[in-house]
Parts: structure tokens; C-alpha cells; sequence
């Protein structure tokens, strides 16, 4: 049985200038033990489509419509409180800026602890900060500086500790939304290890929002690709790589670098459409080397080629 | 509408360093209080009994060696009722910001954290009284409530209860958006940790400009307070009364019955006034509304 399940969902931003479709029915299974990673420019809903899990989404944010089965509970219909149980413990995420996401008065070690008490996992402050040790050690922290302040650290340092602070919960589920966009690329390849060894040692099951392809490749298990709010293509990692179907997947591929020079780099034309106004049919269309006539009327619906679902008229 | 702190805070900010500012600020505080907490060991005379032979009661003495801020009217010392009289102004100023601060910051805190309508309310309630002239809303309670040091901080505090509760909820609502609550919330803490342990702390910088702020205002308030003697009743001893026992002989040329609780209350006024803009600008925190 799938760890999470999302079906149609929808996630609409009741902006001053008119709804913002920021997800747009939105279908994704992931399994026990996997390494999801979604790909997709800015703006494509990626973040928003996790934020949605944690039912984090900022105002005027609102799902709309659908369903994100966690074992047998609805995330969608869960209240504030009941919610409380499953962020952290079972679900737990870790964002995109390490300098601004820990409390810059208090010492890192309290903030591991007190998601230790307030759960009840630990009963005592001494234990909890024990733990704490524990975990600062574990991503690479030396353990006595565990009475630092979030500005004695650097950024891949306070990474670490938020990835402590939410590993130290053991969640089933770890979200990552670009956990590395703001540390320099050695520090990216670390905190990347550091996620993979967690992953194995604790059998997490790994989401990772990256704009970034080559990253996700190289990484995860399985590769979704979204645009303008929707999951346009969604397989094992190497048949997207290998043999991308989507001609959006196909172009994310050629716009990456290669380190031998050995490819010509081609940038997808144009820009991502205005989600408050987004083209009609397949949204991608209009940047589409491969557009046809059908395109412009249609969303298509998905096709299953192999281990892999595709949203592209040119498979039938 | 500008508040006397801020134009003050204004004029001073960019003009000298924020260091500079807080210790000038809080020397002068500082002076103030221990020499009114003092006032019984260094004053010259009892602050509520003439101090002069019957026979030159009636008429203000000038300053001399016996008297160096001179005598008023009624021959009492005005240097012993100077250093007693801080003793009322500081604790009404103090007073009124405790109760304001005990009101204004659980205020702020829920209106900016949780928002819609209970916030939507609060600040109708709160820009409303913070419209209104602070002298003229202070008078009008204390008259309600009756002349006394208590009620008159407690009139004060409905004046100044708005000031937090805007500055408050002004910075909850940048906290409220920023990573690490977000990281708060993502781990499962409930809105009360979030509130208590990371929201309110970092609010403890504003807080403390509008603190040295308010209080500016606050005393130039209290001491308009004690000039309608809405505060404490001759002859006890106290800066804004003395201000208009003194008001009518300073024609007849007794300018030290004004003139020295003039200066004390500008001098009180301008150190709170120092210590707010320079935590300001050390705590880089915009005051200008």
C-alpha cells in the first residue's frame, strides 16, 4: 500500500489580481522507501504542492479540492490539532533558507529539544537535550556546540541542524524544498550525503523539491516533472533521464550543464505562463517545439508508457 | 499624528551614534531616580512644610545658599520638592508602562498571530483610542477615576496600551511570516510554544523602543496630568503641580518656581527619549508610523 496518496488535488491563491491556480489535480503515489524528487522552474507548484502535505500553505492559500491519504488519514480534512500529531513525528520538512529558518535567539540545542518534549517522545529537558546531542552528532555537529546561537554557525552548518531537529522526530516522510538552493555546491554534495545516509539509517522516505534535474538524477528514485501547477511526467529515474518523454522533461535535460562540454546547452524558449492566466489545453504549448492543433484544446490525459506516466498528446 | 517621542526621536536619530544615545539616555535616568529614591537623605527640608520663619511666607525667595533653587510662595524649598517630587512621576510613568505593557503585548501578540476578526476588532478598538489627542483622552479618565498617582498611571495606560499593541502586532505579523516559525510549525509545535518561546522574544526589542518612546510621552502626559492636579493634591511635593503653583508668580519675576520642575521634567522626557531612539536605531527597529 502507498505511504501517501494525493488524487486531484487542487490548491488555488486567492490573490487581489484573481485566483492563482498553484496546483492543478494533482495525482501522486509515493511508496515506502522511495526518493521522490520534483523537478519544475519556478513557479511550477512544486513547493507549493509539499507545503500542501504539511498543510502548511500560506494565505490566501487554500486547498480546494482533492484528497492527500496519509495511512488511512486525510491530511486534506485534519484540523490544526490533529495535524500537530503528524507534522513532525510523522511527516517532518526541512526548507529552502538554513540562515532565516532557526530561531536566531535561542540556542540550537533547545530547538531540537523542545520538538522532543512537546511530543512527549523524551519526558525530561536534561533527556531531551541529550537527544539532541545525539542527533547534532549524527548529522556531523560536534556535540558541544550544542549551546550555539543559529549566527555562530555557517549555512550548511545550520542546515544540518534543522535536518537534526527534524530527523530527531523520526518521520516516516522527510520533505526537502531545496534544502541546498543557498549553499555553495560543496556543501550542496554534503548535506545531499548526509540526506541519503539518514534516508538508509532511519528508512525514511525521501521528498525532495529541486529545480535542479541533474541533482534529482542523481539522487532519487524516481523523478516527477512539473509545469504550471500540474505533474507532467512522473517515472523511475532512469527512463527520465535516459529517455525523457515530455518534450518540458527533454528540455530541463538539455538546459543542464555538462561537466565534459561534451553537449550543446539549448534553454527552453519563452517563459513560464502567468498562472492567472494560463494558456488553454497543455500549458507548456506555446514554448512546445512539438505543439500540434490538439494541444491548444486539451489537457491531455495521462499515458503509461512502461514504469512511467506522461501528460503529452504526441503518446496515445 | 506624530507623537512628541518620535519628533524628538527624529531629530536626534542620524545626529549621534545609537551608543552615544542609550548611555546619555540612561545616565540621565538613572541621576533622576537614585536622587529621588534619596530624596530623604539629601534634601535640605521636608518637601510638604515651609521652610522659612513665618514672617517671609508669602512671598517666593530666590535662590541662595540655604535655598539653592529658592523657595516658592508659600516658603517651601523647591530643591527638597524637586528631588521628592521625581519620586511621583517615575512611579506613575513606570506604573503606567507595566499595565501597559501587561495589556498591549498579550494583545498584539494573538491579534497579529491568529488575525481575521477577533484581530480585525482589536485594531478598529486600539487605532481608535490611538487617534485621539493623548492629554486630552489621559484628562478625561482621570477625571472620570478621581486624582490619585494609580489612577492617574491607569489613565496613562489607556493612552498608551494602543502604542504596544500597534508596535506588537506590527512585528508578530513580520515574525509570523518568517522561515523559522514556519520551521516551528512544520515540527509539530503547538501555536503556544510558537507564541511564547519564538514569537515573543524576538518582539522583545520593539518593545523595548517603545518602552523609552511612550515613556517620553508618558511624562510630558503625567506631568500635564499633575498641572490640572489630577495626580497628587499640595502639598505634596511633584513636578507638574509645582509647574502651577509657580505659574502665576513668574510675571512678579519668581522664575525658579517654574523653571527648575520645567527643566526636570524636559530633562526626564529627553532621557527616555535618548534611550528609545538609540535602541532604535542600535536594534535597527523603524518607529515612524
Amino acid at each position: 500500500m502507498s505511504l501517501l496518496r494525493i488524487k486531484d488535488l487542487n490548491i488555488v491563491y486567492y490573490t487581489l489580481s484573481g485566483p492563482v491556480r498553484a496546483v492543478v489535480d494533482a495525482s501522486l503515489e509515493i511508496e515506502p522507501g522511495e526518493w521522490v524528487s520534483i523537478v519544475g522552474e519556478s513557479g511550477s507548484g512544486k513547493s507549493t504542492l509539499v507545503y500542501g502535505i504539511m498543510r502548511l500553505i500560506p494565505p490566501p492559500g487554500r486547498i480546494v479540492s482533492g484528497s492527500i491519504i496519509y495511512k488511512d488519514t486525510d491530511l486534506a480534512k485534519l484540523s490544526e490539532k490533529e495535524l500537530r500529531r503528524i507534522r513532525g513525528p510523522e511527516i517532518g520538512m526541512i526548507f529552502q533558507d538554513p540562515m532565516t529558518s532557526l530561531d536566531p535567539l535561542r540556542r540550537i540545542g533547545d530547538q531540537i529539544a523542545e520538538a522532543l518534549l512537546e511530543h512527549g517522545i523524551v519526558s525530561d529537558k536534561e533527556e531531551a537535550l541529550e537527544r539532541a546531542k545525539k542527533a547534532l552528532k549524527e548529522v556531523g555537529i560536534p556535540e558541544n556546540r550544542i549551546n550555539s546561537y543559529p549566527h555562530q554557525l555557517s549555512g550548511g552548518q545550520r542546515q544540518r541542524v534543522l535536518i537534526a531537529a527534524a530527523v530527531a522526530l523520526q518521520p516516516k516522510i522527510l520533505i526537502a524544498d531545496e534544502p541546498t538552493t543557498a549553499l555553495d555546491v560543496v556543501v550542496q554534495a554534503k548535506i545531499m550525503d548526509l540526506l541519503e545516509e539518514l534516508k538508509r539509517k532511519y528508512n525514511m522516505t525521501i521528498i525532495l523539491i529541486t529545480h535542479d534535474i541533474a541533482l534529482a538524477a542523481e539522487r532519487s528514485t524516481r523523478i516527477v516533472v512539473m509545469y504550471a501547477g500540474r505533474i507532467v511526467e512522473d517515472g523511475p529515474v532512469d527512463e527520465i533521464v535516459n529517455d525523457p518523454k515530455h518534450p518540458y522533461t527533454e528540455g530541463l535535460l538539455e538546459s543542464t550543464p555538462d561537466l565534459w562540454g561534451e553537449k550543446e546547452i539549448r534553454s527552453i524558449p519563452g517563459n513560464p505562463p502567468d498562472l492567472r492566466n494560463p494558456p488553454p489545453g497543455c500549458p507548456f504549448h506555446p514554448r512546445c517545439p512539438k505543439a500540434m492543433k490538439v494541444c491548444r484544446e486539451s489537457f491531455p490525459a495521462y499515458t503509461r508508457l512502461n514504469k512511467r506516466r506522461v501528460a503529452c498528446h504526441l503518446y496515445k | 499624528m506624530k507623537t512628541i517621542g518620535e519628533t524628538i526621536g527624529g531629530f536626534l536619530r542620524d545626529r549621534y551614534p545609537g551608543k552615544a544615545m542609550i548611555l546619555t539616555g540612561l545616565t540621565i535616568i538613572l541621576t533622576i531616580t537614585i536622587l529621588s529614591l534619596l530624596a530623604p537623605y539629601i534634601a535640605p527640608y521636608p518637601p510638604d512644610a515651609p521652610s522659612v520663619p513665618e514672617e517671609y511666607q508669602g512671598i517666593p525667595l530666590p535662590p541662595s545658599r540655604e535655598h539653592p533653587m529658592g523657595t516658592t510662595n508659600l516658603g517651601y524649598d523647591v530643591f527638597s520638592r524637586i528631588l521628592y517630587g521625581g519620586r511621583v512621576i517615575l512611579y506613575v510613568v513606570i506604573l503606567a508602562a507595566v499595565i501597559s505593557m501587561s495589556i498591549g503585548i498579550p494583545l498584539g501578540l494573538i491579534s497579529g498571530y491568529y488575525g481575521g476578526k477577533l484581530d480585525r476588532v482589536l485594531s478598529m478598538i486600539m487605532d481608535s483610542i490611538y487617534a485621539f489627542p493623548g492629554i486630552i483622552l489621559a484628562i478625561a479618565v482621570a477625571s472620570v477615576l478621581g486624582a490619585s498617582p494609580k489612577n492617574a498611571a491607569i489613565s496613562l495606560s489607556v493612552v498608551y496600551v494602543p502604542t504596544y499593541f500597534r508596535m506588537v502586532r506590527g512585528s508578530v505579523l513580520k515574525l509570523k511570516q518568517s522561515l523559522f516559525v514556519e520551521a516551528a510549525r512544520s515540527l509539530g509545535l503547538p501555536d503556544r510554544v510558537i507564541l511564547v518561546n519564538h514569537i515573543l522574544p524576538n518582539v522583545a526589542p520593539t518593545v523595548l523602543v517603545v518602552f523609552g518612546l511612550g515613556s517620553t510621552d508618558a511624562i510630558l502626559t503625567e506631568a500635564g496630568l499633575s498641572f490640572f492636579g489630577l495626580t497628587v493634591s499640595f502639598p505634596q511635593p511633584d513636578w507638574g503641580l509645582d509647574l502651577y503653583m509657580g505659574k502665576s508668580y513668574f510675571l512678579a519675576g519668581a522664575w525658579w518656581m517654574i523653571f527648575f520642575p520645567g527643566l526636570m521634567i524636559t530633562l526626564l522626557a529627553l532621557g527616555f527619549a535618548l534611550l528609545g531612539e538609540g535602541l532604535a536605531e542600535k536594534l535597527e527597529i523603524r518607529t515612524e508610523r
